[in-house]
C-alpha cells in the first residue's frame, strides 16, 4: 500500500519570491533598510471573554511569562515570547516555533477565560531594521512615525501600502510588520522596491 | 480626509474605517409592526449638523464604534465605542443628537 498520509510542510508564502542580497543605493557600504523574514513563528489569537480579561491576563502569564500590556495599542514581551495588541481584550500571542505555544496556552487560557485560534499559518512577519525605517514605513501609512510618537513596544494595527498590518515597534529603527500571508508577495515587493533610494540589504529568513 | 478617533486606538485617516450608518436609530421590538421595521431599516434623515454615526475601525481593531460628526463642517464632535459613554456624555445615555 502507497503511504496516502498527509505530508505537512511548514513552508513560507515568500518560499520561492525572495531575493536575498544587496539592492538600490547603498551610500558608504550602510544600508538604510535591512529587510529579514522571521520565521518559522507560533502564532496564537487569543480572544477573551469581556468578563475574564483579567483571569485570562493571569493565565497568559503563567504560561508565557508576560501579562498583556495594560495599555491598548501596546506589546509585552519576555524572552522569546511577544505579546501583541490587536483589539480590545485580544491579543497575538507570538514565538520563534519550538514548544506547541497552542497546547501550552490552551492548558492554562481555558475555554471559559477566551477562544484560542492558531494563526501561525496564516501570517507573515518582516523585520526591518536601518536608519531609513520609519521613513519606509511613512510611504505607506498615515500614522505618524516620528521618534517621540512610534516608540518601542507600540503595536499598531493599521494599513500600509492598503494592506491591513500590525506593526510592532522594537526599537529606534527596528520593526516588526505582520500581515496574512494571502498579501505576502505583494507587501514584500512593495517593502523591498520602496527600500530602494535608501539602500536594502534583504537577508535569509532568521 | 477626515480623521477619526477610534476609543481604542486613537486618531487615525479616515481610510481605515468603513461607514456603518446612523447610530441614533433604535431596533424595533421584534413583535413590532411592519411599517415600523420598514422605518428602521430603510428610512433615514439627512442631517446638517452634529450627527452620531457608526464606523468600523476595520483595519486596525476591528471593533464599531461611534462618531459623533457635524456633516456641514466634518467637525469631529464626539467618539465612543458602539454601545456605552460617549467622550461627550460620561454617563453614556447617549444619542441626544440627531
Ligand atoms: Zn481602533
Amino acid at each position: 500500500m502507497p503511504d496516502t498520509a498527509p505530508k505537512i510542510i511548514r513552508r513560507s508564502a515568500l518560499d520561492g519570491h525572495r531575493h536575498v542580497g544587496d539592492f538600490g543605493t547603498i551610500k558608504g557600504g550602510v544600508p538604510g533598510i535591512v529587510i529579514q523574514e522571521r520565521r518559522a513563528l507560533s502564532i496564537v489569537h487569543l480572544d477573551a471573554w469581556a468578563d475574564q480579561v483579567v483571569a485570562c491576563g493571569k493565565a497568559i502569564e503563567k504560561a508565557c511569562g508576560t501579562a498583556p500590556a495594560a495599555d491598548p495599542v501596546k506589546a509585552s514581551e519576555k524572552n522569546d515570547t511577544t505579546v501583541l495588541w490587536v483589539g480590545p481584550n485580544r491579543w497575538l500571542i507570538v514565538e520563534p516555533e519550538s514548544r506547541d505555544l497552542f497546547a501550552t496556552l490552551s492548558a492554562d487560557v481555558t475555554d471559559d477565560l477566551a477562544t484560542l485560534t492558531d494563526q501561525g499559518h496564516s501570517r507573515v512577519c518582516w523585520r526591518i531594521t536601518g536608519p531609513n525605517m520609519r521613513d519606509l514605513l511613512a510611504k505607506g501609512s498615515t500614522i505618524d512615525f516620528d521618534q517621540s510618537q512610534f516608540i518601542p513596544g507600540d503595536c499598531v494595527g493599521t494599513l500600509l501600502s492598503h494592506f491591513t498590518t500590525v506593526l510592532h515597534c522594537r526599537g529606534d529603527d527596528t520593526v516588526d510588520i505582520y500581515a496574512a500571508r494571502s498579501f505576502a508577495v505583494d507587501l514584500d515587493h512593495w517593502l523591498t522596491s520602496s527600500s530602494l533610494e535608501y539602500g536594502l540589504w534583504v537577508l535569509e529568513p532568521a | 480626509m477626515l480623521r477619526l478617533t477610534c476609543p481604542h486606538c486613537g486618531p487615525r485617516d479616515q481610510v481605515e474605517f468603513n461607514y456603518g450608518g446612523d447610530a441614533t436609530v433604535a431596533v424595533p421590538d421584534l413583535a413590532a409592526d411592519e411599517q415600523t421595521w420598514f422605518d428602521a431599516v430603510y428610512i433615514r434623515e439627512n442631517p446638517r449638523g452634529p450627527h452620531t454615526e457608526f464606523w468600523q475601525h476595520v483595519a486596525g481593531c476591528r471593533q464599531w464604534i461611534r462618531i459623533k460628526r457635524n456633516t456641514q463642517t466634518h467637525e469631529i464632535l464626539a467618539y465612543g465605542a458602539a454601545t456605552g459613554p460617549m467622550s461627550d456624555d460620561p454617563t453614556g445615555n447617549g444619542g441626544t443628537d440627531k
